[in-house]
């Protein structure tokens, strides 16, 4: 080799030795960087975390080293969703290699994704659950995302597949039986659910109770549930809580026992309490007795169980005095007379005696009318008996008030007491604060369930819900007439206004072929093409979803609830977007407690009333703020459970002065009403309405509200009372979306 | 926009179409959607589909109507996907495109993705108001479940009365359907068709399905299904299997039938759907499952209909306007442009070849 080579030969050896020791310090300084991020969190030096990472991010070890740490600086300074944001490219890196953040952060990743990008969620969500097969949060987020993008079938059969491939993985059965039976895939569900009950006898007879609910899902349930029974017996468990289990389910599924009445079961288990070994069900299943009993007409043993139940359990929601009128009424044909005599303690000559309409002789919204009171402060009021108690409320001059119910029984005087509390004012009225118009018009629908009537107008004669009294004063109202009074009734004629009728031969060969794509490996429906040759979707989501609309259902569909799957975003052109979320639950703020004194002293089941509402209307509020949808229905159904659980309280026959907890839940929902009013802007139309009214604590009124204001609506009335299969036909014209189907008498037009 | 619902409709309703020359990989097509056409008759039998008012493909055809309006001589779209087809406007033009100097000569053609493994390729004439129209299936990769649709062979002669269906299918298909991918369903869950009826080694792939008018107003149309088996015996002992399982698991009340020389039962007693009470018998060719016993006993009863090919599908829509306005008397039935439709399919060297035929209907004087 000459001279000149050996020198090249050197100094090319020098500059790649100096290239691999830079390269060697760069990393090494790198990692130190990466090193430092981390300890400046562990010193809680966020600030400097997160400065000092902004460069070193990569899907190299050091780069997700520092993006780790960076994320918990930035979620430790309230920037999280910055921190998934940045996270987000790294996991779907495949030059990460698979890396995914600490299982917490997966799990924030995930749901972050699922709305956006609900593929590469899954995606996520399995490898997360590669990592640890377990996570059961995990698992039901990937479901959540793949249902935007993926048949519900598919899914099944996936879920089916991963059981057969662990078949002793209880967790995974848990898992999935709990959703499949959410999607309302009950036979699924059942085959998901682990067949044999856990050891333990607490985990024993949560199996038994929650395989119970779901086998009453199923095509054939009574045999199913019955055999569920019977194996969980003959695997050891107690007889006497299995009958309670079952008779229990069956209740609340309204299925019937091929050889014993369900009053019987109920009776029979309710004689066993004390062998049941578990209270909570034992008053349950002595609750479902005395109600069953009432159904059945059987009021004198009703009245007797209630007697009996009451020495044992508390049965809250039992009123023995509504059970007895309900005898009295019975037994006088609902033909009598009753007569209420109010006396109205340290009454003035200004002081005024509201009544509420008779029932069935006026309509609900009308107003109410005035019960002279005489010198000595009595108001004497006689009508015929009614099925509801009547309502009243007492306004002195000075702002003191007093309210409560009556009912009379034929053929007896009812004394009513009367004392008018302290003054107090009025709440504020509502004034709208609406944003100008934008020139595109939003139809926002928020269904309370079970919102009544006669509790909403005896708080608007106290001079409350001043933002329902608002929207009544400038909006278009009709009292409905639901029958049958039934959410799931209601629910269906709303979205589907002309029907679900199997109307053609086509029509039920497509039908069958929808049944068969769920199981066929294609998981596609072999005759699918057959659509284009059915008539149009008369679903009102479809409807309007086909056209330049977004529609949104958060009608919260399940069991026979049929109104569209939850969640489900249509539009524009029939696109499904992912769907949308409302959370089941918000936790209450500090706000909504300074506001609303009733939710200082409630128990946990009351308090989930208010925070599904709360999550709701939060969702409500949020749709508005983001205009992504046009046509919003949202249901709040924990009104019907506050109702039921709460009524009786409301028509004690005595004053109560509107205080507990159903209509503190009336005046939670007027402020939210109106806090989504105000975020909708002034060509937006808002319909608040109910499915049904209610009359006793067991049993609903068809009586339901609805009253639509804003977008031009002129005020006005309804003429008559129309069925809620009427609501639908009015809602697609106001978004400029022409059907065919008939109106019905809700009538409301826009301008 | 919307005018690109238009020609795609058309022809995703054409999902039955083919084109009478073998396909050479020489001459293979451009991928994605191709459409093509001369104006005058494509205008007319778009007519036809826009007569279905108040479906999609209705709609579609409207639509199409108006677009094609603005072409004189020809129209072409090409388009990767359906999807992104309904989202062209056709051009119009005189010049051959891509397809026929493949197909031929046609009033129409066309290759339609009908999903990432399979595209129909054909091309239609027209004529007096009907519509004849060829084909073949290109397939990519592995069919999947689809397998279960294609044709495999002669299915040899109907076994179910053709004389009153309004729908009636035959063929037989490459797979058996599998009995595994069925479980679960709620129909699967009450027929207990997990198991011994659907075995590989009963079924011999032979399938037939018949459907017929209601027997009353507001009746649902009865389904007849036909497996053919290999042994007699085996398929009566596979069906007492069944029957016997049906029984112990739910309880549901069962009587046994006698048809002919047939064997078999029928669930007495059963609140799913409506007039639902299914019946099962064997027969020395298949084993039969009606929607009821009245469906089954006139399915058996009558004379079968002389289809050709491997697999073939027939529809009376003349019927099939008389039992719609049974199955909903307060609805007015569709009108079709057309009397039959018929369906068939062959399997050639491995292609599968289709062809439609639309019937136009009687002219009334």
């Amino acid at each position: 080799m000459s001279r000149g080579a050996r020198v090249a030969l050197l100094l090319l050896l020098v500059v790649a030795a100096a290239l691999l020791g830079l390269r060697a310090w760069q990393s090494t300084a790198r990692m130190t960087a990466a090193q430092g991020v981390c300890d400046a969190v562990s010193e809680q030096r966020f600030a400097d975390a997160v400065s000092d990472s902004a460069e070193l991010l990569g899907p190299d070890p050091v780069g997700l080293l520092a993006a780790e740490c960076r994320c918990a600086a930035l979620a430790a300074t309230e920037r999280l969703e910055q921190c998934l944001d940045e996270l987000a490219p790294l996991a779907l890196d495949p030059a990460a290699g698979g890396w995914l953040p600490e299982p917490a952060l997966t799990r924030l990743l995930v749901g972050r994704l699922r709305d956006r990008e609900p593929r590469q969620a899954a995606a996520l969500a399995r490898r997360g659950l590669e990592r640890d097969p377990d996570d059961g949060l995990l698992l039901h987020l990937e479901l959540g995302s793949r249902a935007a993008y993926e048949d519900v079938g598919s899914i099944a059969a996936d879920l089916d597949r991963r059981i057969a491939a662990q078949p002793d993985n209880r967790h995974l059965r848990v898992l999935a039986g709990s959703w499949l039976d959410r999607q309302g895939r009950h036979a699924d569900a059942l085959a998901a659910w682990p067949a044999t009950p856990p050891p333990d006898v607490e985990g024993s007879q949560a199996w038994l109770r929650e395989r119970l609910r779901i086998a009453a899902g199923v095509p054939v349930p009574v045999a199913e549930v019955q055999s569920t029974r019977d194996a969980w017996v003959a695997a050891g468990g107690n007889p006497a809580f299995a009958r309670a289990a079952y008779a229990y389910a069956l209740s609340v599924s309204s299925l019937e026992d091929p050889a014993v009445s369900r009053a019987d079961l109920l009776g029979a288990s309710a004689s066993e309490a004390e062998a049941i070994g578990d209270e909570v069900l034992a008053e349950l299943v002595w609750e479902r007795w005395v109600g069953q009993l009432v159904v059945d007409g059987r009021l004198d043993d009703a009245v007797e169980a209630l007697r009996l139940g009451k020495q044992r359990y508390e049965l809250p929601h039992l009123s023995e005095s509504e059970l007895r009128r309900q005898r009295a009424r019975l037994r006088s044909g609902g033909d009598g007379t009753v007569e209420i005599r109010f006396t109205v303690a340290g009454h003035g000559p200004r002081d005024r005696l509201w009544i509420a309409p008779p029932d069935g002789s006026a309509a609900l919204d009308d107003p109410w009318t005035e019960l002279p009171i005489d010198a000595a402060g009595v108001a004497v009021l006689r009508r015929p008996e009614q099925g509801v108690p009547t309502r009243w409320v007492l306004r002195g001059p000075d702002g003191s008030r007093a309210s409560g119910s009556a009912w009379g029984i034929p053929g007896d005087v009812e004394l009513v007491a009367v004392s008018a509390g302290a003054p107090a004012p009025d709440a504020p009225a509502f004034v709208s604060s609406r944003a100008a118009a934008d020139g595109r018009r939003r139809v926002f629908v928020v269904v309370l369930d079970c919102f009544d009537w006669r509790i909403a107008q005896q708080l608007r004669m106290r001079g409350e819900l001043p933002a329902f009294g608002s929207l009544l004063a400038r909006g278009h109202r009709a009292v409905l007439d639901s029958q049958p009074p039934f959410t799931a009734a209601a629910m269906t004629a709303l979205v589907h206004p002309v029907g679900r009728d199997r109307g053609s031969t086509l029509e039920v060969l497509h039908e069958l072929g929808v049944e068969l794509s769920d199981r066929l490996a294609a998981n596609r429906n072999p005759v699918g093409a057959l659509a284009y040759l059915l008539p149009e979707a008369a679903d009102l989501f479809g409807r309007i979803g086909g056209t330049d609309k977004v529609a949104t259902n958060l009608l919260f569909s399940h069991g026979f609830i049929d109104a569209g799957r939850q969640g489900e975003v249509i539009g524009p052109h029939g696109q499904r977007q992912p769907p949308a979320y409302a959370a089941a639950f918000r936790p209450l703020t500090a706000e909504d407690r300074a506001r609303q004194p009733e939710l200082a002293e409630m128990t946990p089941q009351d308090r989930a009333h208010f925070q599904e509402a709360a999550a709701l209307m939060d969702a409500a509020e949020a749709q508005a703020a983001s205009g992504e949808t046009d046509l919003l229905m949202l249901r709040v159904a924990s009104v019907d459970l506050a109702t039921h659980s709460h009524y009786a309280a409301t028509a004690s026959g005595m004053q109560d002065d509107a205080g507990g907890l159903l209509y503190g839940l009336y005046r939670y929902l007027d402020l939210r009403v109106g806090e989504l009013d105000a975020a909708l802007d002034a060509d937006d139309v808002l319909i608040v309405m109910s499915d049904h009214g209610i009359r006793t604590s067991m049993e609903h009124d068809p009586a339901a509200v609805f009253v639509a204001a804003g977008g031009g609506i002129p005020a006005g009335r309804g003429a008559g009372p129309p069925a809620p299969r009427g609501v639908a036909p009015v809602l697609p014209p106001l978004l400029e979306v022409p059907t065919e189907w008939p109106d019905t008498g809700v009538g409301v037009s826009d301008r | 926009m919307l005018l690109r619902a238009r020609i795609v409709g058309i022809v995703v309703l054409l999902a039955a179409c083919g084109q009478p020359e073998e396909p050479e990989p020489a001459r293979a097509l451009p991928a994605g959607l191709l459409i093509e056409g001369d104006v005058e008759p494509t205008r007319a039998f778009v007519d036809q589909l826009a007569s279905l008012s108040g479906t999609p493909l209705g709609t579609y055809a409207a639509e199409a109507r108006d677009a094609l309006a603005g072409c004189e001589t020809g129209f072409s779209v090409e388009a990767d996907s359906i999807e992104a087809g309904r989202a062209v406007t056709p051009r119009c033009s005189g010049m051959p495109g891509p397809l026929r100097p493949v197909l031929g000569p046609a009033p129409l053609a066309f290759a339609v993705p009908l999903d990432e493994h399979a595209r129909l390729i054909g091309s239609a004439h027209f004529a007096d108001g009907g519509v004849q129209a060829t084909g073949w299936l290109e397939i990519v990769g592995d069919v999947g479940g689809l397998a279960v649709a294609l044709p495999d062979g002669d299915a040899g002669p109907a076994w179910l009365d053709g004389e009153t269906s309004v729908v009636h299918a035959r063929g037989r298909s490459q797979e058996l359907l599998d009995p595994e991918a069925l479980a679960g369903s709620d129909a699967a869950d009450v027929l207990q068709l997990r198991g011994g009826v659907l075995a590989d080694a009963l079924l011999d792939r032979r399938w037939e399905l018949a459907v017929y008018p209601p027997s009353a107003a507001g009746g649902s149309p009865p389904l007849v299904f036909a497996l053919g088996h290999r042994s007699t015996a085996a398929a009566r002992a596979a069906l007492q299997g069944m029957t016997t399982g049906l029984q112990q698991r739910w309880a549901l009340p069962m009587e046994t039938i006698q048809l002919g020389d047939a064997r078999g039962w029928c669930v007495a007693d059963l609140h799913l759907l409506p007039e639902l009470l299914p019946c099962g018998v064997v027969t020395d060719q298949a084993i039969v499952l009606g929607w009821h016993r009245a469906a089954l006993e006139g399915a058996l009863g009558g004379t079968p209909p002389t289809g050709s090919g491997d697999a073939w599908l027939h529809a009376d829509l003349e019927r099939m306007e008389a039992a719609d306005s049974l199955i909903a008397p307060d609805r007015e039935p569709t009108t079709w442009p057309w009397s039959t439709l018929t369906l068939t399919a062959e399997d050639r060297d491995g292609t599968t070849h289709l062809g439609l035929d639309l019937s136009p209907r009687a002219v009334t004087p």
